[in-house]
């Protein structure tokens, strides 16, 4: 089985040595590559220091396209799994093997590093609690839209299998990219489950998704399940 | 429609129609992203010249003034291109992104390639310049 952990990483010099350092201790045994989305700061040079194995996006795609060419490294070097982590440190190397079980054992397509399932003792940085009824909201969305209730659907924290990496390096959402990306890959057939894990709270830098941007962002959002969702359902019905 | 209104397109559009296909043999406009301006700018023309058209459609549809039969006409006509334009726009997107990232790709397997070469013998730079 091989493996590969997948890590955008935008102007992370404050973390990203210390993200590759947990992995290397934590899980040496998959394969990390990072992907350098054009950053204006020393992230490049650290992970030259590092040794460490990484693409350096010519331009910034942003996160959607960052993620997707990680996937596309995945397909054409034949990964069997394929887990995204992002760069900041929320993401703990030591809950990795509880990510990626459920496509060991053949259970799901992808599995999603959940903070807010129902009996998970909430530990660990839960956010900002407008945050959390944002993402509840995008939840019912998606429930809606699918059918399919995942409850931290803005997780950056995730495991595919093989066959769903080969669809996400064709096909992936671009600008704020994880919720659409569920319901990709929910329409597709693909079986999306969620595991409960304990994240940290980002290290150094900011989020990507700031005070003013969170109102586009959850229009965009909202619009990119709808549009998603209702187009996939009709192509579906189509191919039946 | 006045025949100083008639006169003013009829020299707007052919300086238009002029100036497109100068830039297409320039090269430096693509003849199928510009076959819709040149259409519409015909369509503008034969109204021109033909007025009579004009009039028999504003009444049949139900607007007053004959030209603002044009400026209608012409304002649908500038969204269908905006929306042509965005499809263009979305389609290069993603051919840009998907060369981004074969391009970044690449530079990862010829950057491991060099490393394994002896230390002299290595050609050029290491990295890619931006």
């Amino acid at each position: 089985m091989k493996k590969l952990i997948i890590i955008p990483a935008y102007n992370e010099e404050g973390n990203i040595h210390r993200t590759l350092e947990d992995l290397n201790t934590e899980y040496p045994q998959a394969d990390v590559l990072v992907i350098n989305d054009c950053s204006g700061d020393r992230t490049l040079q650290i992970l030259k220091n590092d040794e460490s194995k990484y693409i350096d996006l010519p331009v910034n795609l942003g996160i959607g396209g960052a993620v997707q060419a990680g996937y596309l490294y995945a397909r054409q070097n034949d990964y069997d799994i394929a887990v995204q982590l992002d760069g900041d440190g929320q993401h703990r190397a030591d809950c990795l093997q509880a990510l990626i079980q459920p496509l060991l054992e053949e259970k799901a397509d992808m599995v999603i590093g959940s903070r807010f399932l129902p009996g998970n003792d909430q530990d660990g940085f839960q956010s900002t609690a407008a945050r959390r009824s944002g993402i509840r909201l995008l939840s019912f969305l998606i429930k809606v839209v699918t059918g399919k209730r995942i409850y931290d659907v803005t997780s950056g924290f995730r495991a595919v299998n093989r066959e769903l990496l080969d669809y996400y390096a064709d096909h992936y959402a671009q600008d704020y990219p994880e919720p659409e990306a569920i319901v990709m890959a929910v329409h597709n057939g693909f079986r999306v489950t969620e595991v409960p894990v304990i994240m940290n709270e980002r290290a150094e830098g900011k989020s990507s998704i700031r005070a003013l941007s969170s109102l586009y962002y959850m229009v965009k959002v909202s619009l990119a399940i709808l549009v998603t969702g209702i187009h996939m359902r009709r192509r579906g019905r189509r191919n039946e | 429609m006045s025949d100083r209104l008639r006169i003013i397109l009829i020299f707007l559009v052919i300086g238009a129609d002029l100036y497109t296909f100068r830039q297409i043999r320039r090269g430096k406009m693509n003849l199928n992203h510009s076959l819709l301006w040149i259409l519409g700018s015909l369509v503008l023309l034969l109204a021109a010249v033909f007025p009579g058209t004009i009039y028999w459609l504003s009444e049949k549809i139900g607007i007053e003034l004959p030209i603002n039969m044009v400026f209608l006409s012409f304002s649908f006509f500038a969204i269908i291109f905006f929306v042509y334009l965005t499809r263009v726009i979305s389609r290069e997107d993603w051919v840009n992104r998907r060369l981004t990232q074969q391009v970044a790709l690449l530079e990862k397997r010829v950057r491991e390639l060099e490393g394994r070469l002896p230390e002299n013998s290595r050609p050029g730079p290491s990295s890619t310049e931006r």
